[in-house]
Parts: structure tokens; C-alpha cells; sequence
């Protein structure tokens, strides 16, 4: 029986290099396009729009303070250039984020949020305010943990440095972020 | 048979861009809804550990208690069996832990994203703060807690503990103690 074996010659050898580099650019591409510069992160669900975004209040416990916690992180993360606008409006059925608070000893978070479903498209959103712990902050700092909790519920993820969704509040109040700051900003940007 | 080789490269490249473009997307949780915290307190060291927490211990989580849900927010305690109180008073060999997580009305589990629920048989290091008698709930969600198997420590992936925690138990243990007594740093 007789074996015949295609060997590559010089010329085949060419005509093997063009796909190969078109591979590597490709490979190249595609790799610097899955390792975005921005370090913002998402949580994984989003609204169809958050302009508007439409909030109502449930306040227990913090009264005035809690309320204006929230009224004012909504007005914040409006006035941001990224496509937001939080309101809370008195018509128009039920709005699907609710903004409330809770006194709890047993917990170590001043803020909490969650949202469903948990990936795709958000259709309804809580968020709470640890009134055990912001009873005893500055107006500022609420405030703060506020934003963070809406910035949540709008989609980002906790995010290192001195930026809103930064995961504690010791670390907002060090550097003084009690508002979106433009890395928060830029990820409901590239969200919305 | 002869493969062209320009089929070999588009095949690699639509590989390459399909595997790239399932490495960006979210994978799907459909069990879980996942809460997500602020936490009231940062403690980027073992100092800062030591100071704002009642107690450092070492031990096993056993099983769970009860799970409760409050106002839409779940929790659930866990019994913990303590080996070694490392700081704090003794309050007996089995303590309650506290977390925030746990089942929902809906039939899902809730949790915070970055503070995982424990599992009972795990072996952890934990700073508490003792919110009743025999209770506790760990300081800074996932930064005052630590796995320890096989006597090294090693801190959860979401902790913001960056101020070089010692890896070795033993180690781990005397700088608490020292930092106790005002001798550490």
C-alpha cells in the first residue's frame, strides 16, 4: 500500500501566513474590546429607560431625615449629564421603585436594594435606608448611602476608589463623595 | 482530505469572538435575587478589625437556626461552634450568627452579592459584634470574615482588607491578641 503525504512548501507556507495574521488581529480585537478601560461594573439588570424613573416613598422610621436622604440622591443623580431622571410622581398607578427604611441592630449595612428579576430587564426595585446607622450620620452622608442605593438599582455594581458606588460608607466619607462622581456617571451612561 | 486554510481561520476567529463575547455577559442566577449593601463601616486592617468588633473567634459553622423575612429583606442565623474566642468575653461554646440572606417568598434565595451566605462545615475566622446576648452579626459583611482551613487564613474575595492580613492562624492569632493588650500594630 502506497502512503501519500501533502507537505506545505514554501508557497503554501504563504498562502498559511495571511489567515494566520487575520486570525491573531481578530484574536487582538476581540480581546481589547473584552477588557474595557471604564471601571465601572453592572450588576446585570437594567431598566428599560431610568429617564424617567419613576420612585415613590415608604418612610417608618427615619422620617424627614430618610425622606430627604432619598429626595435628595434622586435630584443628584438627575442633575448628572447621564440620561436619568428620577421622580415621583403623584399619578400614573404605582411607581416601581420604592424607596423606604428599616431600624436594624442586627445588620452591619446603613443601605440596601434589591431588584427583579435579578438579570435582564428590571421591572420593580426596593431600597432601604438602615436608620440604626443613619440616624447618626450628617445630612451628606445619607445622602450618600442613598445615591449608592439607587445607583444600584439603576444597575451598577460596587466599584473601588473614591467614586458613589464605592461598597462602604466610611470609605465615601474619607473622600468626601456623596454624589455621582464621573466614573458613576459614566457607567449609567454606557447602561442607558 | 485537504482543510483550505482560510476555513481554518475564520473558524478561529468566530471562536475567538464567540468565546469573548460569552466571557462579557452576566451568567444567569435564576435562584437567587440578589440584594446589594452598603456597609457601614471600612476596616482595610487587623487593627481596625480588632477595634470595631465585641469579639474574634475561630470555629465551624453548624446549622441553621430559622430564617425570618422582614419587610421584604431576608435573613438567617446560623449556630457557630467556637474553637477558639480569640477576643471578646466567652459567651459560650455555640453562638448565633446573624446574616442578611436567605429564602424568599417567591421560592429564590436571597443574597447580598458580596457577602455570600455561609455554608454549614465551614471553617472561618470571624469579627462580631454582639447585637444580644449569644448574638452576633460580623463586622463588615465580608471583610470580618476569613476562611481558615488547614491553619492558614485567607480573606474573602470581596474583603477590603488589603493591609497585609497574616496568612498563618497562629500568626493571625497573636496579632490580635497583641493589638488586644496595645503591644500590635
Amino acid at each position: 500500500m502506497k502512503f501519500h503525504h501533502d507537505v506545505a512548501g514554501p508557497s503554501e507556507s504563504r498562502r498559511l501566513l495571511v489567515p494566520l495574521l487575520a486570525f491573531l488581529a481578530a484574536l487582538f480585537i476581540a480581546l481589547s474590546a473584552a477588557a474595557p478601560a471604564q471601571a465601572y461594573n453592572f450588576t446585570g439588570a437594567k431598566w428599560t429607560t431610568v429617564n424617567p424613573l419613576r420612585t415613590r416613598l415608604s418612610i417608618t422610621y427615619g422620617g424627614t431625615n430618610s425622606a430627604n436622604a432619598w429626595i435628595n440622591a434622586s435630584s443628584d443623580w438627575t442633575a448628572t449629564s447621564a440620561p436619568v431622571s428620577i421622580t415621583r410622581p403623584t399619578t400614573g398607578g404605582t411607581p416601581p421603585v420604592t424607596l423606604s427604611d428599616q431600624k436594624n441592630s442586627s445588620v452591619s449595612w446603613d443601605g440596601l436594594s434589591n431588584w427583579y428579576p435579578g438579570s435582564g430587564t428590571t421591572t420593580n426595585a426596593t431600597g432601604w435606608l438602615n436608620v440604626y446607622y443613619t440616624a447618626g450620620y450628617s445630612a451628606s452622608t445619607r445622602k450618600g448611602v442613598a445615591g449608592h442605593e439607587l445607583g444600584h438599582i439603576m444597575g451598577l455594581a460596587h466599584n473601588s476608589g473614591c467614586v458613589l458606588m464605592v461598597s462602604t460608607t466610611s470609605t465615601r466619607n474619607s473622600c468626601a463623595v456623596y454624589i455621582p462622581k464621573a466614573d458613576d456617571i459614566a457607567g449609567i451612561d454606557a447602561l442607558y | 482530505m485537504r482543510i483550505r486554510p482560510e476555513l481554518v481561520a475564520l473558524t478561529g476567529v468566530v471562536s475567538v469572538l464567540l468565546l469573548t463575547s460569552c466571557a462579557s455577559t452576566t451568567s444567569a442566577t435564576p435562584a437567587t435575587t440578589n440584594l446589594h449593601a452598603s456597609w457601614a463601616g471600612a476596616y482595610p486592617s487587623v487593627r481596625e478589625m480588632v477595634k470595631n468588633s465585641d469579639a474574634m473567634v475561630i470555629g465551624t459553622v453548624g446549622e441553621v437556626e430559622h430564617t425570618t423575612v422582614d419587610q421584604g429583606i431576608p435573613y438567617t442565623d446560623y449556630d457557630f461552634e467556637v474553637k477558639n474566642w480569640v477576643k471578646g468575653t466567652p459567651s459560650g461554646d455555640t453562638i448565633t450568627v446573624h446574616q442578611t440572606g436567605g429564602p424568599l417568598p417567591d421560592g429564590t434565595i436571597g443574597v447580598i452579592e458580596d457577602d455570600p451566605l455561609l455554608v454549614p462545615g465551614e471553617h472561618l475566622v470571624l469579627f462580631l459584634n454582639e447585637y444580644a446576648p449569644g448574638k452576633y452579626f460580623i463586622a463588615g459583611g465580608p471583610t470580618g470574615r476569613m476562611q481558615e482551613e488547614d491553619g492558614q487564613v485567607g480573606a474573602m474575595p470581596e474583603s477590603i482588607a488589603t493591609d497585609g492580613l497574616p496568612a498563618d492562624t497562629d500568626a493571625f492569632v497573636k496579632r490580635v491578641k497583641a493589638i488586644e493588650s496595645g503591644s500590635g500594630k
